[in-house]
């Protein structure tokens, strides 16, 4: 895409690569009324992927700011869960399988 | 051959020797073992790695360094494998990924 | 922001968008305020279940049923966004003959309360849902309960709301509640006061902080719940499946008891103290399963009481872990890539707090817990107190008064 790309056309650049959000539909999502990374999260989508939001978020907040006029700082991510990095569910149940969460009942 | 570096100027020359065979959409290619699998690919010049869920359309490596999940491949029937932080190993078989991919014993 | 309002709403969840939208089909001037974003707590946490399954009689089976009546209009009809409403049915899945024995009387107490409830045998269960483990020795089966996306159905009452004139307002903190005379008169935020007459708190998890503010205790507590999320994979599961809470070592008759979660309140003062969980971790975990619309699937849950904290921890990921791989197998080798934990609103007797109180004009509408299976028709019965004077059903049973001692208002 050349520099000084028409508007319409940077709509369409995908932010959220993951989830395959466009920049208009993150855009939209703040028009009606999400303010927040959490809120643009939830109404699109942007940042549930696999990724889990490692190369969305700061574009999303950049355009949070630009169109809210609210500070980065302000813009805080939704908080770090774990797992940090995928993990396969049976290695995550090793624990769970020792104190009897297979044979609950 | 043609992107890989032969002679870095910190590393210095690639001293590597044994390639092993692996399989990728069917059709055999060579790699060195160990070296991540994206690596062994676009060495060969494969750059389409998968292809989106929505729209379909092509990705390869992006981040390059296991975060950004874009060079996923199915790997030995397990989908959603970072080819670009994953190992070669001798006869693997790896498949470009359509969308959410297809589990080898359909997750069963 | 709006300086006066017929009714001020407390709360941005389920239950507080619901009621917005049927409150502004009676009048332009609703104000909805909210401390977060619409939907970001319990509402935004949950396995979106609207069942009819597992209803308790009184209460519970009137609210859902009829929330479950006016879902169908408002997808149809009114919703502007694809909430993700599906009609799979739901199945709770046994492991142990005490569970399919306790199941077979409870079958009957449900069927008799016209609930399509059926109880399946293995091989029927495993029909309807193939990746079910074959270790299951039956499951409970409602063809009518129906799941959806929790967080898009909180939006899509939200903007309901503002089409019709509702004035809704995030990132906006309750600080103090004026009353006087023993009623209420202005709201006053961190945006600006609002006067109103009519205050309805919807405030979930934080209903207690609220009723505060008047002077009013409200014993709604905030009962932690742990899920994780795994990647998307093809289509493995058609519907949320759901194990008992029910012990290895329980007698039958606590097994039976283990089916239901309300508790008659008619007898007796009901505490409102501060709870906890008695029991080990095992005891209370529950299993779920839930299939989404993306390909992801949701676990859960465990149960805590400590407070606001909402970090996951690794034990008890583990556990859900464990649980939902029992249930169906496939799952073991699939990534889970996030966790997090929301507040259930729980009340000691399972029924929610809905209607009026000691403080003219202050009225409570929380403590669900089910609020995805209430919330249409709560918001509806809302409307009708407020602008009918129709009294909440089973005033008995929801109304505060029950906490104060006596079952009669003032």
């Amino acid at each position: 895409m050349e520099r000084g790309a028409q508007m319409n056309e940077r709509q369409d650049i995908i932010i959220c690569r993951c989830e395959e959000v466009t920049c208009k539909t993150i855009e939209n999502a703040i028009e009606n009324g999400c303010d927040m990374l959490d809120s643009v999260k939830r109404s699109t989508r942007a940042g549930m992927g696999l990724c889990q939001g490692r190369t969305c978020q700061p574009l999303v907040a950049r355009i949070l700011r630009d169109k809210t006029g609210k500070p980065l700082e302000e813009l805080t991510p939704p908080p770090f869960r774990p797992p940090f990095r995928p993990i396969r569910l049976d290695l995550l149940a090793q624990e769970g399988y020792r104190i009897g969460g297979e044979n609950k009942a | 051959m043609g992107l890989r570096i032969e002679n870095h100027p910190i590393l210095g020359k690639d001293l590597r020797k044994d390639m092993v065979s692996i399989e990728v959409d069917g059709k055999a290619i060579l790699g060195y073992e160990g070296e991540p699998i994206a690596a062994a690919l676009i060495a060969s010049g494969i750059k389409v790695l998968r292809k989106t869920s929505r729209i379909g359309e092509p990705r390869s490596i992006f981040c390059a360094r296991g975060v950004c999940t874009d060079c996923v491949m199915t790997v030995n029937g397990t989908p959603n494998i970072r080819t670009c932080v994953t190992p070669v190993e001798k006869g693997m078989k790896i498949e470009t990924q359509e969308g959410l991919g297809k589990w080898k014993e359909e997750p069963k | 922001m709006k300086t006066s309002a017929d009714v001020v709403i407390i709360g941005g969840g389920i239950i507080g968008c619901a009621a917005a939208y049927f409150l502004a089909k009676r009048t332009h001037n609703v104000v909805l305020l909210e401390r977060k974003g619409i939907g970001s707590e319990a509402s935004g946490a949950n396995y979106g279940m609207v069942w009819e399954q597992p209803r308790q009689p009184g209460y519970d089976l009137v609210m859902a049923r009829r929330s479950l009546e006016l879902y169908n209009r408002l997808v149809n009809e009114v919703f502007d966004i694809d909430i993700e409403y599906e009609k799979k049915g739901g199945m709770t899945v046994f492991f142990t003959e005490l569970e399919r024995k306790a199941a077979e009387v409870v079958l009957h107490s449900r069927q008799n309360q016209g609930i399509p409830l059926q109880l399946l045998d293995t091989s029927k269960a495993r029909e309807l849902e193939p990746a079910l483990s074959e270790e299951i020795v039956g499951a409970f089966y409602c063809p009518e309960d129906t799941q959806l996306n929790p967080m898009l159905t909180t939006m899509a009452f939200a903007r309901a709301a503002q089409r019709k004139g509702a004035a809704i307002y995030t990132g906006t903190e309750v600080h103090s509640i004026k009353v006087s005379n023993q009623s209420v008169s202005s709201v006053v935020t961190n945006g600006g006061e609002i006067k109103t007459e009519v205050v309805i708190n919807a405030a979930g998890s934080w209903a207690s902080q609220i009723g505060e503010m008047v002077g009013l205790k409200i014993p709604v507590y905030p009962n932690k719940l742990q899920s994780f999320v795994t990647e998307q994979i093809p289509h493995l599961l058609s519907r949320v499946i759901m194990g008992t809470q029910i012990a290895k070592d329980s007698t039958f008759e606590e097994a039976v008891q283990g089916f239901s979660y309300t508790r008659d309140s008619s007898a007796g003062e009901l505490s409102t103290e501060e709870p906890s969980h008695q029991g080990t971790l095992v005891d209370n975990s529950m299993m779920f399963v839930k299939p989404t619309v993306s390909g992801n699937i949701v676990c859960g849950t465990t149960f805590e009481f400590v407070g606001y904290d909402r970090s996951t921890s690794y034990e008890r990921l583990s556990l859900i872990a464990a649980m939902a791989k029992r249930a169906v197998p496939a799952l073991k080798n699939i990534q889970v890539i996030r966790s997090w934990a929301g507040f259930d609103p729980w009340t000691v007797d399972g029924v929610p707090i809905v209607g009026e109180t000691e403080v003219k004009g202050f009225i409570v509408a929380a403590g669900h817990g089910t609020a995805m299976s209430h919330a249409p028709a709560t918001g509806e019965a809302l409307a009708d107190l407020i602008f009918d004077g129709k009294p909440i059903p089973f005033t008995k049973q929801t109304n505060i008064a029950r906490f104060r001692g006596s079952n009669r208002l003032r």
